[in-house]
């Protein structure tokens, strides 16, 4: 059965906005039945509305999805949309759904995965989908835990969902079932392989600093002074080149500021794996979308447009090569809304140019709070600033 | 065992050299770096090193134990040092 990959965009009242895509992505099914069809809908297309009218119109199918910061596909990015992945042809998907995972991230993703197969006969190879809800702030252990449970040979590949920057809930959604504080996994049975690619473009901007009072996911203090003084310090030289005063944001900037220049954790070889500040709280405190142990030596990092341009062909490559040369049908993209913030108008030319390194083929996605990716094999997990492409074989 | 504070006679200490593979400190770190940056990798392999008495090279069976002392901490680092585990063969045995 050959694979087939549509995707659809819809803008405005979510139930006719869910009916726009349902309508579109059936025309372009032909009648096939899709395996996984995947919604990431933005703060004006509540997700349980959007996911309860695609689970009603593709009962047979697995459905699943997030809220997100901005919504793409092949066809141009748009923000205040929702946006469709469906995929049709030789898969077999098993999902399950969890909440509680600020509290207990092992046993959340543990229960998430409790019916999920291990093998299914005729479909050798197993990839996952993993969308979280980042303000948990246990992305990257939520990342780890799932590839624990769902052992080495499974790649994995998500998003940590969005809410337009607001930074004050997030969702992920099974079916029927939405939620914040939850996490959803999806398991892909294909006879061929998936590819999974990774990339960023951050570069150091401060020297290294050291995270001298942490705790979960929360840094107060970055060099014994609170962490948001230590940042706004730091880029305060940057950011006037784009007539931005740190000490003048207002709270709706603060967000996307933050997401512009990240923490770089240090992973060797000259690689950084960088983290997000997500909010600043009332004493400078800034939370984080995964744990930062205290006594950790970070460097705030930013990026320049052709950066990130090349880091999204570069995360296309990565994913094609993974694929033993098979053709690709299309794919999935987990690309982190810091990205938009800095490419903007030039957002457009990075999905051309992840649709273009694959063949022109279709694909869909979302602007994340965080990404999520792991080869079979990997050791690494959950990012920030990345753009992560999911590939499906023809 | 810690292979830089040897016991046993010479030809103990041959066969046991000859027979058992070790590893730095260095690639446990690395495991970790991943999500804990290097530096900080580096310090928690060294001070659960240090509270089980273990030298810079160790072998499988003490590199282990690091790992699980570590995956004993809460939040990240423990997770992080139990994923570890999960992997070491991957490193190790290819």
């Amino acid at each position: 059965m050959p694979t087939k990959i549509v995707t659809a965009i819809a803008s405005g009242n979510a139930v006719r906005a869910t009916d726009q895509l349902i309508q579109s992505s059936r025309a372009q099914l032909e009648g096939a039945d899709p395996a996984i069809v995947i919604a990431f809908a933005s703060t004006e297309q509540p997700l349980e509305i959007v996911l309860a009218g695609l689970q009603a119109a593709f009962p047979q199918s697995c459905v699943l999805g997030a809220s997100s910061s901005g919504e793409f596909t092949e066809r141009g990015d748009k923000k205040g949309a929702v946006a469709l992945f469906a995929a049709a042809g030789a898969f077999e998907v098993y999902a399950g759904m969890s909440t509680g995972l600020r509290e207990n991230v092992e046993h959340a993703v543990q229960s998430a995965a409790a019916e999920i197969p291990t093998t299914r006969p005729g479909f050798p190879y197993r990839t996952a989908i993993l969308l979280v809800d980042p303000l948990s702030g246990n992305g990257e252990e939520a990342t780890m835990v799932a590839a624990m449970v769902l052992g080495e040979r499974v790649g994995l590949a998500g998003g940590a969902a969005g809410d337009d920057l607001r930074m004050t809930s997030t969702h992920v959604g099974l079916g029927s079932r939405v939620a914040s504080d939850a996490l959803v996994i999806a398991v892909i049975f294909s006879k061929a392989p998936l590819g999974v690619g990774v990339s960023h473009g951050h570069a150091p901007l401060s020297e290294p600093l050291t995270v001298t009072r942490a705790e979960g996911s929360t840094v107060y203090e970055v060099d014994g002074k609170p962490a948001w003084d230590v940042w706004a310090a730091h880029t305060r030289a940057s950011a006037a080149k784009r007539g931005i005063d740190p000490s003048r944001l207002t709270d709706a900037e603060l967000g996307g500021y933050l997401l512009r220049y990240q923490a770089g954790l240090a992973a060797g070889g000259g690689e950084y794996k960088i983290r997000a500040p997500l909010a600043r709280g009332q004493i400078g405190e800034l939370n984080f979308a995964c744990g930062i142990p205290q006594g950790s030596t970070i460097r705030i990092t930013e990026s320049a447009q052709a950066q990130q341009i090349e880091s999204a062909r570069a995360a296309a490559r990565k994913a094609l090569a993974q694929t033993g040369g098979l053709p690709v049908a299309g794919a999935l993209v987990f690309d982190c809304i810091c990205r938009k913030l800095i490419l903007n108008e030039q957002f457009g030319t990075a999905i051309d140019a992840i649709s273009h390194e694959l063949g022109g083929v279709p694909l869909a996605g979302f602007e994340t709070y965080g990404e999520i990716a792991l080869e079979a094999g990997d050791m690494s997990g959950f990012h920030n600033t990345t753009t992560v492409v999911l590939t499906f074989p023809e | 065992m810690i292979l830089d504070q040897p016991k046993g006679s010479t030809e103990d200490r041959r066969t046991s050299a000859a027979t058992t593979t070790t590893h730095p400190q260095r690639v446990l770190a690395d495991m970790l770096a991943r999500s804990l940056g290097v530096e900080k990798s580096a310090e928690v392999v060294s001070t659960a090193a240090a509270q089980l008495r273990l030298g810079s090279q160790l072998e499988r069976e003490d590199a282990l134990r690091v790992l699980e002392l570590i995956a004993q901490q809460t939040g990240i680092v423990g997770i992080a040092a139990r994923f570890a585990k999960s992997r070491v063969h991957l490193v190790w045995d290819t």
